[in-house]
């Protein structure tokens, strides 16, 4: 679809559909948009926090088809078709999710700019091992999760049994925290809520069995 | 860095979670100042730490956990009993670090008097110190300091 006058090819627009949090869009956009942007600016969802623009601080990770993205690497038209997680999707209505108030509770954040990218890094991994959130388990799934493996060779390791296994498991959560940025809290809190929530959730996966 | 203990003193701790967020925040900047963060520039002037991967702000994995033990002695001044709290773990983790390295170091002769210090000078100037001692002199290093 092109604009009036324009036919460079760089502003030309492409059609994009996809779902955000559950909702439905369908959006033009030039090729060079990226998703973050495309979030951002198109879509109105505002959370998604834009840091160095170039992948290596993390704040505007999302989880594209359930896996965690850099959404400054990735264009707008790349998630066409796809199901996008953001941070809005997180808390219902004004009740923050169990990793939210994990995050509040230890005060995992200062200035919070960074932190969006960390629940949504912190979703991802734990989906990826069958952490799910409590919503999720009564019959809320989120987008993804049914496509989540159980998890038996990914679990988390350690969590939840004796204290070798809590110091591998800090270990395991002080990794993936490393794959984002943060000025402000030196990570203590953050590897705290972190490891709390993979904890609790699987916790209340055993229960459950 | 295997483990960091800070005892600092702000006075009457008002919320103990902002307070230690503050000292974990500022002692990581500290140590990164100490160990990792610099600006470069080359002989004409551009800058190349231009991203944050060149300037290396450290991650999680580079962080041990940090202890804060609080002593709470009530200002005079101020109407709460409280201090200023912000800047210490920033000011104290630069020389700590600087000293540990030297401590280290302790009888290999070599010693730094800068930050930041990185893996290389660290093996330079042990490799100097190493040569130094076979050939009776030693040269003059930037950043090692005089016995």
């Amino acid at each position: 679809v092109k604009g009036e006058g324009e036919a460079d090819g760089v502003t030309d627009k492409h059609q994009v559909r996809l779902r955000v949090n559950g909702t439905g869009h369908e959006l033009l956009v030039e090729a060079r948009r990226t998703l973050a942007d495309m979030l951002r600016h198109d879509l109105g969802y505002t959370g998604t926090n834009v840091g160095c623009e170039h992948g290596i601080c993390g704040a505007c990770t999302v989880r594209l088809d359930g896996a965690p993205v850099r959404s400054c690497l990735v264009f707008g038209v790349q998630a066409d078709g796809a199901e996008v997680r953001t941070v809005e999707g997180l808390a219902d209505g004004d009740e923050l999710s169990d990793l939210q108030q994990a995050f509040r509770d230890h005060h995992a954040l200062q200035c919070g700019f960074c932190t969006p990218g960390f629940l949504m890094l912190a979703e991802a991994y734990f989906a990826e091992r069958g952490l799910v959130p409590p919503a999720a388990r009564d019959g809320q799934p989120p987008a993804g999760a049914s496509e989540e493996p159980a998890g038996a060779g990914g679990e988390l390791a350690g969590a939840g049994g004796g204290p070798a296994g809590g110091e591998l498991a800090e270990a395991e959560i002080r990794e993936l925290a490393a794959s984002n940025l943060c000025r402000c809290t030196g990570y203590q809190g953050i590897v705290a809520a972190m490891l709390a929530t993979a904890r609790s959730r699987r916790a209340a996966a055993h229960r459950e069995r | 860095v295997l483990r960091y203990l800070v005892v600092e003193d702000c006075g009457v701790v008002i919320n103990p979670l902002i307070v230690d967020g503050q000292v974990l925040g500022g002692v990581t900047q500290g140590i990164a100042a100490a160990l990792y963060e610099r600006i470069c520039y080359d002989d004409e002037g551009q800058p190349v730490s231009t991203t944050l991967m060149d300037y290396l702000v450290p991650t999680a994995a580079e962080m041990c956990p940090v202890e804060v033990i609080h002593l709470q002695t009530p200002s005079a001044f101020s109407e709460s009993g409280a201090k200023g709290m912000g800047e210490g773990g920033m000011i104290g983790a630069p020389g700590c670090v600087l000293n540990a390295v030297n401590d280290a170091l302790a009888g290999t002769g070599a010693s730094f008097d800068h930050i930041p210090v990185l893996p290389g000078e660290v093996c330079a100037a042990l490799a100097v110190k190493g040569e130094g001692e076979a050939g009776g002199g030693v040269p003059a290093g930037a950043g090692v300091t005089g016995e």
